[in-house]
């Protein structure tokens, strides 16, 4: 159950401090590290409070913040994931862990965090400063990140969600990196090979310029990185992995950029889904590589 | 920035527009009281599911009514802002509730105004806005009444947990437990000076409840019922 939670927490925090919907806005990973630590701070501060204020108030908004949040994670999202696990459909496992369904106690949450950060300093400056640069922070994050950026948005990049569905992704730009996207490897096999991820290259076929990094579930402790030797258009290429990743286990890969090499796109979306059953696929060897696009 | 409207499409986009035109085209109803009134056109392609008339309402209702007067969807969808707005609102007004300090209320104001799912979300058609609402305005007028025990802020705490719960039945569990919770602090409260706009309110809401969930369990034995869609459908 805590390596659920690390992924359903990680799942929220995007779906709330990212956009996750039919189309998103890519934001670096420093982004959610930022959140990460600032989520981290909001905990333990909120901890700190509940043993030190007595205000019926508090407590009565924290007593509804912290049940709507645990009744969405064990009764609706928890459960689904064991039934999936149960009935052996891996894509529903991480079905439906959306930020804007946690929203009806968005109001206790804001509330919270700003108390939580807040109160323990009586110093009006240090008040102020804080304001200034978390403000500063999420003002950045939100209204300039769009306003800087959605015109890419209109031609098709977005945020990830589990497993690629309706995601598509260009990378175009040296360093350009695409959403963590989380992955599962069937329980049954063993990977001894590595993954095939499906790209469209606009007819040319690219030699170099691209690597996969590997992550654990949290998508941000490194587990190896590959150089990816050839793309083709419209075809799944492989990505051999130095060590063996364990089934049953969830991981993160991203793709970046690391050349000046011709522009890929990775159209993790419904229709590839539909034509291809998967996006990516854990594969044994190069053979069964031609095996996908026959 | 005028194409970010364009762009800016969530996924039940589809389902949200078309229960909207449904009531937009009898504006004059509150809900469907028979399945088979409803009348969608037979070729329309979205898929009405969950179903016009069993699942809860009110929010493609309203949408429908300001549709139906403003004639321009783009115009009526400026109501996602108010609600989004008043959703601001009442979460700076549970600020002050907490504590008279008034950087945490400034605070509170740039956290809700920068979280970008929240600033997405409302400007789409969606009913979690107006849930986001109910549960926003419940809560404050429950910690209200908490605060303060005046009867009216528990007769806006009620009013707006119906309001949840004829927008959107995901909203259930927060209404028991608000309801739990006012059922406590009401308990022994023995003098009541209450505004008549809150009470008739109050009521018609309950009336309205009543009649709704009443007719989906009397009917169909269950409070969401998942009747045969095409019984929606106009097909000659």
């Amino acid at each position: 159950m805590w390596n659920y939670f690390l992924v359903w927490g990680w799942m929220i925090e995007k779906g709330v401090f990212g956009i996750v919907s039919h189309k998103g806005v890519v934001k670096g990973d420093w982004y959610f590290q930022v959140v990460n630590l600032l989520m981290i701070v909001f905990l333990v501060l909120l901890f700190c409070s509940i043993l030190k204020i007595k205000s019926s108030i508090f407590r009565i908004i924290l007593i509804i913040f912290i049940f709507y949040i645990g009744f969405v994670f064990f009764y609706v999202n928890y459960h689904s994931y064991l039934l999936a696990v149960k009935n052996n459909i891996e894509y529903e496992r991480y079905l439906a862990i959306q930020g804007r369904y946690l929203f009806p106690v968005i109001g206790p949450f804001t509330v919270l965090m700003a108390f939580s950060f807040l109160h323990w300093f009586r110093n009006i400056y240090i008040k102020i400063l804080i304001i200034l640069l978390m403000g500063f922070f999420f003002v950045y994050n939100d209204f300039v990140t769009i306003y800087k950026n959605y015109k890419s948005w209109v031609f098709d990049t977005s945020a990830s969600i589990m497993l690629g569905k309706d995601n598509v992704v260009v990378l175009s730009n040296i360093g350009d990196t695409s959403p963590a996207e989380l992955f599962s490897l069937k329980y049954e096999e063993e990977l001894i090979g590595g993954i095939a991820i499906y790209a469209s290259t606009y007819g040319k076929n690219i030699e170099g310029g691209y690597r996969v990094n590997v992550y654990w579930s949290n998508c941000s402790s490194p587990l190896e990185s590959v150089d990816i030797k050839q793309i083709s258009d419209n075809k799944f290429f492989y990505v051999k992995f130095n060590q063996t990743l364990e089934p049953r286990n969830v991981y993160c890969f991203t793709v970046e950029k690391t050349s000046d090499k011709d522009i890929i796109t990775l159209p993790f979306n419904a229709e590839v889904i539909r034509d291809h059953k998967k996006i990516i696929y854990n594969i044994l060897d190069l053979k069964s590589l031609k095996l996908l696009d026959e | 920035m005028n194409s970010l409207y364009n762009i800016a499409v969530q996924p039940d986009k589809d389902y949200h527009v078309g229960v909207a035109r449904v009531y937009k085209k009898n504006p004059w109803k509150i809900f469907f009281w028979k399945a088979n009134d409803v009348k969608i056109e037979c070729d329309d392609p979205v898929k009405y599911n969950p179903p016009v008339s069993t699942s809860p309402f009110l929010y493609h209702s309203i949408v429908g009514k300001i549709w139906f007067v403003t004639r321009s969807l783009r115009i009526t969808s400026l109501i996602q802002t108010i609600f989004g707005l008043l959703t601001v609102f009442y979460i700076f007004r549970l600020a002050q509730l907490l504590t008279d300090d008034k950087w945490v209320h400034i605070f509170a104001l740039v956290i809700i105004t920068n979280i970008p799912m929240f600033t997405y979300m409302i400007n789409y058609l969606s009913y979690d806005n107006l849930v986001n609402l109910a549960a926003t305005a419940s809560i404050y007028y429950l910690a209200s009444f908490i605060k303060f025990r005046n009867v009216n802020d528990f007769l806006s705490s009620v009013s707006f947990v119906l309001v949840g719960l004829l927008t959107k039945i995901a909203f259930g569990p927060l209404a028991v437990l608000i309801f739990v919770i006012l059922f406590f602090a009401f308990w022994g409260k023995k003098h009541y000076k209450f505004k008549w706009v809150n009470v008739v309110s109050l009521w018609v809401l309950i009336v309205i409840f009543g009649l709704f969930y009443a007719r989906n369990y009397f009917n169909y034995k269950t409070l969401l019922p998942k009747i045969n869609l095409s019984i929606e459908r106009d097909c000659k």
